[in-house]
């Protein structure tokens, strides 16, 4: 029996659907990411879970307890806030003891408890600070410990990271999956950034319009997105949009309004004349002179429109012939790579599996 | 390298200060001081006169006195009716204060916290007591009074100066709670606060300047007011305003610059210390 649990779920605004009939299950102990641009309803479902928005329809179970119409204080939540959320007044030991205090706890137990929390997350020797005297890091992470030590059926994080800075965020992402995997508490986590959905999680479900796009592990979202959107969300995709030209045995040949000629890998239930949109990552192709790649299948020729040097890769828009369709394509900098200046001439490959499609 | 491009937009040199310049803005300087000294002055001379005067032996109001004594003190604190009225009036005054600020912390809320249609309007409602006249509202309420027979009691007095003193509470306090991040009740309540206790234990500490400030106003214009009192107090419940106020019609002795004083003296406790001590966290 999953730990949490959305059937059709659904929050309307007037006429505006921001939670549009969600069903999701959270298994006990994993980490479900919600992602999706801003807007798309992630953080709306979360605080439906938390209790502090209440759904125009559906349910929602914890622990196989259905908990729509319970109140917040009683949900046995634990939410991180974007903004931390800290009592101004308090200090850190007493805001890591407030859930406790709530819950009757005894003093002796309380402190033991509190103690332990800060210990995980390291920040012992400052229990007796104000929150306004902490890094953002640190009051991170005392908001952190206060969910932690009521050990909750259930863990939120509302986007925790974004007020971090980038080297900060990347270390916070790795403790908080660590703290996770040690705890062991179900968790539910939103983010607008596909990286961080991707490094932390055991499960990702991808939103859009307040919808579901697509639920699965980080690996199967990546290399196997159900639709465009989840394809260009979840890491970049370049699309090209065309007419399935023939079938080669069970391979497909892709015809784009451009004029390419893709050979697609292994495709099932296609059939010539279907009208399709592939999609190719950036970093699956190949750059390289003029007619120097070996072989010639997916080999099209083009020309550099633009060079952005990224530090670690180089970034090119390539615009192939004969249809002047986009390409972008990212290189690794290795020491043997050549960079390309605009207007140079350049072939591209990419291999046929590289190829996601998607019916029209 | 390639030579500077633009030339760097040449700023004005500051003008050498002059010596008689320097010397104006000195002599200013002494003026302005002095101007302020004066406004003081003013402001703060009838206070003191009126501190001295109390501790005058005469029988009568004159300044310098020539001996001092504290026998108006004794004739204030001998005369029961001052004693009764100093009473009532500390009575009302705290038990208003305590109301007001319950109120206007609840109003506060509604008003700052939640959007609904007519708030504007229903915040305007709010504070118009500050801008009706005094005198109109004393005789709107005597009239309603009797009709509800509240005339002349406690009470009467206590939801008069509720009326007059709530929107000085909604004032203050909704200043604090413009400052208080409603997050936080929302972390409170996931930690398993009700919303009571999520009030108690995390808004009200965090806006505790502006209720207590809130508080003191309202005691403050409670004890001192005269002329909604006036309208509304019965012969038995008799306010420290409206007993000096008849007091004054027939006697002028010093018991009533010693009443004043004394008077002083707690305005000064409560505007000095109170702030100081809890209004500062």
């Amino acid at each position: 029996m999953a730990d949490v649990q959305l059937k059709s779920v659904s929050k309307v605004y007037g006429r505006n659907a921001v939670v549009n009939d969600i069903s999701l299950d959270v298994e006990h102990g994993e980490l479900l990411t919600l992602v999706g641009p801003s807007g798309c309803g992630k953080t709306t479902t979360l605080r439906i879970v938390a209790g502090f928005v209440k759904p125009t329809h559906g349910a929602v179970y914890i622990q196989g307890k259905d908990v729509t119409e319970i109140p917040p204080h009683r949900r046995d939540t634990g939410m991180v806030f974007q903004q931390y959320a800290l009592f101004p007044h308090m200090t850190v030991q007493k805001n890591v003891e407030f859930g406790l205090a709530m819950r009757k706890v005894g003093a002796r137990e309380r402190n033991t408890r509190v103690g332990e929390a800060l210990e995980l997350v390291g920040l012992a020797h400052l229990k007796d600070r104000y929150p306004r005297q902490l890094s953002g890091g640190q009051q991170q992470r005392v908001a952190l410990a206060r969910v932690l030590v009521i050990r909750p059926k259930v863990l939120l994080f509302d986007e925790p990271l974004s007020n971090l800075d980038a080297k900060l965020r990347l270390e916070m992402r790795l403790e908080i999956r660590r703290l996770q995997q040690e705890v062991g508490i179900t968790s539910i986590f939103v983010t607008h950034d596909q990286e961080e959905a991707i490094t932390i999680s055991d499960k990702i479900a991808v939103m859009n319009f307040g919808r579901i796009e697509q639920t699965g592990t980080p690996m199967e979202i990546f290399s196997r997105p159900a639709t465009p959107f989840v394809a260009d969300f979840v890491g970049t995709s370049n699309f090209l949009e065309g007419k399935l030209a023939a079938m080669e045995g069970d391979c497909a040949i892709f015809e784009s309004a451009g004029g390419l000629r893709v050979r697609l890998g292994p495709s099932p239930g296609l059939a010539a004349g279907d009208n399709l949109v592939i999609a190719v990552r950036p970093e699956k192709i190949i750059l390289a002179e003029p007619a120097a790649l070996p072989g010639t299948e997916n080999v099209f020729e083009g020309e550099v429109a633009e060079t952005t040097w990224m530090g670690p890769l180089t970034q090119y828009l390539i615009l192939l012939k004969p249809g002047n369709e986009k390409l972008v394509v990212k290189q690794q900098n290795l020491d043997t790579s050549r960079i390309f200046r605009k207007g140079e001439k350049v072939s591209v490959r990419w291999l046929p599996e590289n190829c996601l499609r998607f019916k029209k | 390298m390639n030579a500077v491009s633009k030339p760097a937009p040449a700023r004005p040199e500051p003008r050498p200060a002059l010596p008689w310049r320097r010397l104006g803005e000195g002599l200013s300087q002494v003026l302005q001081n002095l101007l302020i000294a004066l406004i003081y002055a003013f402001l703060l001379a009838p206070i003191i006169v009126v501190v001295i005067v109390s501790f005058s032996e005469s029988a009568y109001l004159v300044f310098p006195p020539k001996a001092l004594s504290l026998r108006w003190y004794v004739a204030f604190f001998s005369d029961s009716d001052f004693v009764r009225a100093l009473k009532n009036s500390l009575m009302v005054g705290a038990t208003t204060a305590l109301i007001s600020s319950t109120l206007g912390i609840l109003a506060s809320i509604g008003l700052v916290k939640y959007k609904f249609r007519f708030r504007d309007l229903l915040n305007s409602l709010f504070l118009s007591p500050l801008t009706f006249p005094a005198i109109v509202l004393g005789i709107a309420m005597v009239v309603f009074y009797a009709k509800v027979k509240l005339s002349g009691t406690f009470w009467s007095l206590v939801c008069a100066h509720v009326v007059l003193t709530v929107p000085y509470v909604i004032r203050t306090v909704s200043a604090s709670l413009y400052g208080f991040d409603n997050v936080l009740l929302e972390a409170a309540a996931n930690l398993g606060a009700s919303p009571f206790t999520a009030f108690r234990r995390v808004m009200l500490p965090l806006i505790k300047a502006g209720v207590i400030a809130g508080a003191i106003f309202a005691f403050i214009i409670s004890f001192d007011e005269l002329v909604v009192t006036l309208f509304i107090a019965g012969p038995r419940m008799t306010t420290l305003p409206i007993k000096i106020f008849n007091y004054i019609e027939y006697t002028s002795d010093p018991t009533v610059a010693a009443i004043s004083s004394i008077l002083i003296v707690i305005m000064l406790l409560i505007g000095v210390f109170l702030p100081r001590n809890f209004v500062a966290a």
